[in-house]
């Protein structure tokens, strides 16, 4: 009986609101040199931005963001895109993460979620969850898992989204 | 006396900042500005896992065993308030997570932000201070851990540098409660975390490229009194537990330019559990981590010594239930299948442990590197038990109550016994052409079987040669091929393992995979697994076939926790 009763609560709330949620969740996260970077300091000034949750020992998340590593710097000519790679890597192998970052030769952004507060916030499951958000903010794209070819379709959205401003 | 002090320096601390920020320009405060109030957003996920298993009746006849798990999650939040709720659905769990059955609303809670300076949440909720070491609480569904707090949490940002965290609480233990109740019998506890940094408070520092903060915390737990007798020639008496165990923990990080170093030791005082013999020896944890990296090359060097810290909400409590902190190993985490087989466990009772990471990207356009470059990683870590770890052995085998109320047994701070495992290994990724990449990996494993799985099947170490060779082909933009073939050499256990998968992507969200894992060994078993998975936008289903024995896969795109199991798999995960 109780449960029924949240259910038809969620479904109200539902009904009430805006069905989509689209923005960044408060949480606090630190950055690669121990700095503490606040969840609502993420974003491009105006320009679109990509998040991408990883961790040091997720294969397809290593992939993905090897195989972005690559076009990266034509995307940010094309577009001024900027991608934040957050890791969820815990304990010790938060250490871990600068290390591969650097020896990779990345250029991202790079944020530790080391309690995965926002992995959980956001309602993802499994690491490599990728969101693509507008200028404003809001997310317009997100896809989970990887697949090679997987960031070509991003590519796609990411120009779609520029062609619409 | 001690609270008193605690919350009395608490209030000396928010009068201070109360008095700094009276002192400061509008400017400043304008990071007290109250913002606008915007329109909240709800968002909701289902997410759930289910197995149909095979099993044959007494009849001869073969029916299909149902197992679920399903998770539905909503949140309604906006910049100042944020609700949200979480019912499972664990009637019928897979096979061996039988422990977690039950159904209900275990999360619900109500947090009150004001921007990033303050915030309270009353009901359910996580946190960690520091490394995790002293307190973490955290879920991690693929292994059934939710050690979630109910109760309440303030986290305050009184002035740029300084946080302070303060919750109060009980720990979760699967349904033993109802909605808005707690359980009688388990343990509270009370955390108080406090962390400076550099960047709000010393900004000549920063500008220098430093960067360096400082914490510490203090976590205590009440948990009333239980009867734990103990015969001591021919008299039965019964131990005096502590009802209140408090541990404290400070932490401090400094980084320039490519350097990091990180510190951290934790103290608890006497906690007699079950899993340390009910001995009253303090517990302590000190762990050290040390990087030096530039673009393209990195150094990693850490270590860890932990005793007795393990640190539970009950007394009794077994498995990965109500932890209050988490130690995870301190060994590099697996994922090729052969190499996750005979994965580490942090033993609680203490231990010693090292290890170091060397990554090197050979530039593009040389000899080595080709026309694409190469990634190089050589990685080592060992772990070992204190020294006196085989005197504990000794007393505890001839009579388990002898530790009881005794100080335990002491071992020297440097002093290491038995290896508990260690590994080496190497790895090279490169892209051989457009349409080819290949991972090669070699890694040499000792495994003590017998002191971490508690029986050894042949001989009390493994020692295992893992040989992986994983090769992507793309076909077109649309299509490609991932094959992956692993050898695992050994003489001991169950022998030597095949593993080979094809998975095979068809852009933009299809993936169809083939795995079998063979004992050439001994069992001479096939553990197959066929599956197919879709993913569109946020959403994900998988559908698969096959027989899988434990640990963590990485395909299908995803990485996922795979208990022993056989049947229909059904996995999905939906966002709205």
């Amino acid at each position: 009986m109780n449960i029924r009763k949240w259910l038809i609560a969620c479904v109200v709330m539902t009904a009430w609101v805006v069905a989509s949620w689209a923005q960044m969740p408060a949480v606090e996260l630190k950055d690669l040199s121990g700095k503490t970077v606040h969840s609502s300091e993420i974003g491009n000034d105006g320009e679109p931005y990509i998040v991408t949750f990883f961790a040091t020992w997720c294969k397809p998340c290593l992939r993905e963001l090897k195989a972005i590593h690559e076009v990266y710097e034509d995307w940010q000519e094309e577009t001024g895109v900027k991608l934040y790679a957050i890791s969820i890597d815990e304990a010790q192998n938060a250490h871990r993460v600068k290390p591969l970052v650097d020896g990779m030769g990345w250029e991202y952004e790079v944020l530790l979620d080391t309690n995965s507060e926002l992995k959980r916030a956001m309602n993802i499951d499994n690491p490599p969850m990728l969101f693509l958000f507008d200028a404003e903010g809001k997310i317009v794209y997100s896809h989970s898992g990887y697949t090679q070819g997987s960031e070509d379709e991003l590519y796609k959205e990411l120009l779609k989204l520029k062609s619409a401003e | 006396m001690k609270r008193c002090f605690l919350i009395g320096s608490l209030c000396a601390v928010l009068m201070g900042s109360f008095s700094y920020l009276w002192g400061q320009d509008s400017l400043s405060l304008s990071r007290w500005a109250p913002e606008k109030w915007q329109k909240p957003d709800f968002s909701c996920s289902l997410q759930g896992d289910a197995l149909l298993s095979p099993s044959v009746s007494e009849e001869g006849k073969t029916h299909l065993t149902p197992y679920a798990h399903t998770y539905l999650t909503a949140r309604l939040r906006n910049n100042y308030l944020e609700m949200g709720v979480r019912l499972e659905e664990l009637s019928r769990p897979l096979p061996g997570r039988e422990e977690e059955k039950g159904w209900g609303i275990p999360m619900l809670y109500l947090t009150a932000r004001y921007k990033n300076l303050a915030e309270l949440t009353l009901g359910d909720f996580y946190e960690q201070f520091g490394s995790g070491a002293i307190l973490r609480s955290y879920e991690d569904r693929a292994l059934g851990i939710d050690n979630s707090v109910r109760g309440a949490k303030l986290v305050t940002a009184p002035i740029p540098g300084l946080r302070l965290k303060t919750l109060y609480g009980q720990q979760r233990n699967y349904f033993d409660r109802g909605l808005f109740s707690y359980h009688a019998e388990r343990g509270t506890l009370f955390g108080q975390d406090v962390e400076l940094s550099s960047d709000g408070l010393l900004p000549a520092m920063e500008s220098e490229g430093w960067n360096a903060s400082l914490g510490a915390s203090w976590v205590t737990k009440w948990e009333a009194q239980e009867p734990v007798m103990l015969t001591r020639e021919g008299d039965s008496y019964q131990l005096r537990l502590p009802q209140r165990v408090s541990a404290m923990g400070l932490r401090s990080s400094l980084s320039k330019g490519g350097f990091r170093g990180y510190a951290e030791y934790v103290y608890k005082i006497n906690d007699p559990i079950f899993a340390n013999h009910y001995s009253y020896a303090p517990g302590q944890m000190l762990m050290l981590s040390s990087s030096y990296s530039q673009k393209g090359l990195s150094i990693l060097l850490q270590c860890k010594r932990s005793e007795n810290f393990h640190f539970l909400s009950a007394r009794n409590a077994t498995g990965t239930q109500l932890r209050i902190n988490h130690l995870p190993p301190f060994t590099e985490t697996q994922t090729y299948a052969l190499a996750a087989m005979y994965p580490y466990a942090t033993q609680p009772l203490g231990e010693w442990a090292y290890q170091g990471e060397v990554r090197y990207t050979v530039p593009k356009k040389t000899w080595l590197g080709g026309k694409r470059g190469m990634n190089l990683k050589l990685a080592y870590s060992s772990v070992r038990a204190l020294d006196s770890q085989p005197q504990l052995d000794k007393i505890v085998a001839q009579d388990p109550t002898a530790l009881y109320g005794t100080e335990g047994v002491t071992s020297s701070f440097l002093g290491q016994g038995d290896l508990y495992y260690s590994d080496l290994h190497f790895e090279m990724a490169k892209k051989i052409s457009k349409e080819i990449n290949m991972v090669l990996s070699y890694m040499y494993q000792i495994y003590n079987q017998e002191a971490i799985e508690g029986h050894a099947i042949r001989g009390k170490y493994v020692h295992s040669h893992i040989f992986v060779a994983d090769a992507q082909y793309r076909f077109s933009s649309k299509m490609s091929l991932r094959s992956e073939c692993q050898y695992l050499h050994t003489r001991e256990a169950e022998g030597d393992w095949l593993y080979a998968m094809a998975e095979c992507s068809m852009a933009p969200g299809w993936m169809i995979s083939l795995s079998d894992q063979y004992n050439v060994g001994t069992t001479k078993k096939h553990y197959y697994m066929f599956s197919g998975a879709y993913s569109y936008e946020g959403h994900r289903v998988m559908l698969g076939v096959g027989k899988t024995r434990a640990g963590i896969n990485c395909s299908g795109g995803v990485c996922r926790f795979m208990p022993a199991t056989q049947g229909f798999y059904l996995s999905y995960s939906l966002q709205f």
